[in-house]
């Protein structure tokens, strides 16, 4: 009975069609996940080395103040008083624009992702 | 693997595959996407493949899954007997066969997915019960539950068909 199943199976078995296009849209669907997988691999690569840019940066800016402020310790002003001053604002805010904005104006479009032909 | 190494793999199980998720969902269109599906998640996966398994059991077990998700997220119908790619019969008695096929795919159509798979696994693809259990990711034990209960439904329709 058992091999009588297995016939009646194999004989009855569905036959796909044609195989030609089958592999020729899989294919093409291969391709196009060669290009994303490329695409994807690049944007890691990128965003990496940004980081680690970004990182060096930082080390080196925040080694160079840190030595300057040794090198050169002064009377740091008052906190009041330069909260009092009409600069404080739009120094601060200045400030907080140029390190945020370097970044990514060195970096290129680094929060964005835009698929490239 | 490179892109040529895994087509030359995937090209061997092609024809094994799509028989398979066709007999599973009885829909040529519906079984060749989901057959797509499964070789392209199977290529991006290509990396974590370390041969333990063999190539094909790894490729059905993700068809596989491939089918259960497009069963939980279409509803699609399974086996449906007016689809007529199902119908697709190759030999000498094309009616007869046409007749036998419909007649079998009404007998497992109403089996549960597990129980069905692990029938067209064991019995249409010729894979051994451990492959099977590997594919279904179930133990060989519950795969051999599934087939004497689903060769218990075959063997009332091959009866049924004998006396007519």
């Amino acid at each position: 009975m058992e091999n009588e199943i297995k016939d009646f199976f194999r004989q009855t078995a569905p036959k796909p069609a044609d195989p030609t296009s089958f592999t020729l849209e899989l294919n093409a669907r291969l391709a196009a996940v060669e290009q994303i997988k490329a695409y994807h691999d690049r944007e890691v690569r990128r965003t990496r080395r940004t980081f680690l840019i970004v990182f060096a940066a930082g080390l080196v800016l925040g080694g160079a103040l840190a030595a300057f402020l040794i090198l050169h310790p002064v009377q740091m002003p008052d906190t009041a008083t330069a909260l009092e001053s009409p600069w404080f604002w739009p120094v601060a805010i200045a400030g907080t624009l140029l390190a945020v904005g370097c970044p990514m104006l060195l970096t290129r479009r680094l929060f964005t992702t835009r698929f490239r032909r | 693997m490179t892109r040529e190494e895994f087509i030359s793999l995937a090209t061997a199980e092609q024809e094994s595959l799509r028989r398979f998720l066709l007999s599973l969902c009885g829909d040529a269109a519906e079984a060749d996407d989901i057959a797509q599906d499964a070789l392209i998640n199977a290529y991006v996966a290509s990396s974590s493949f370390r041969g333990a398994a063999r190539f094909s059991t790894w490729l059905f077990r993700i068809a596989y899954n491939c089918f259960i998700d497009r069963l939980r997220s279409r509803k699609i119908r399974t086996a449906p007997l007016d689809a007529p790619a199902a119908q697709t019969v190759p030999g000498q008695e094309a009616a007869d066969g046409r007749f036998r096929h419909e007649d079998l795919h009404r007998a497992i159509g109403r089996l549960p997915d597990k129980e069905r798979a692990a029938l067209l696994l064991f019995y249409m693809e010729d894979k051994p019960v451990k492959e099977v259990a590997a594919i279904l990711e179930i133990p060989a034990g519950s795969v051999r539950a599934y087939l004497t209960r689903g060769r218990q439904h075959v063997k009332e329709y091959l009866e049924k068909w004998k006396t007519r």
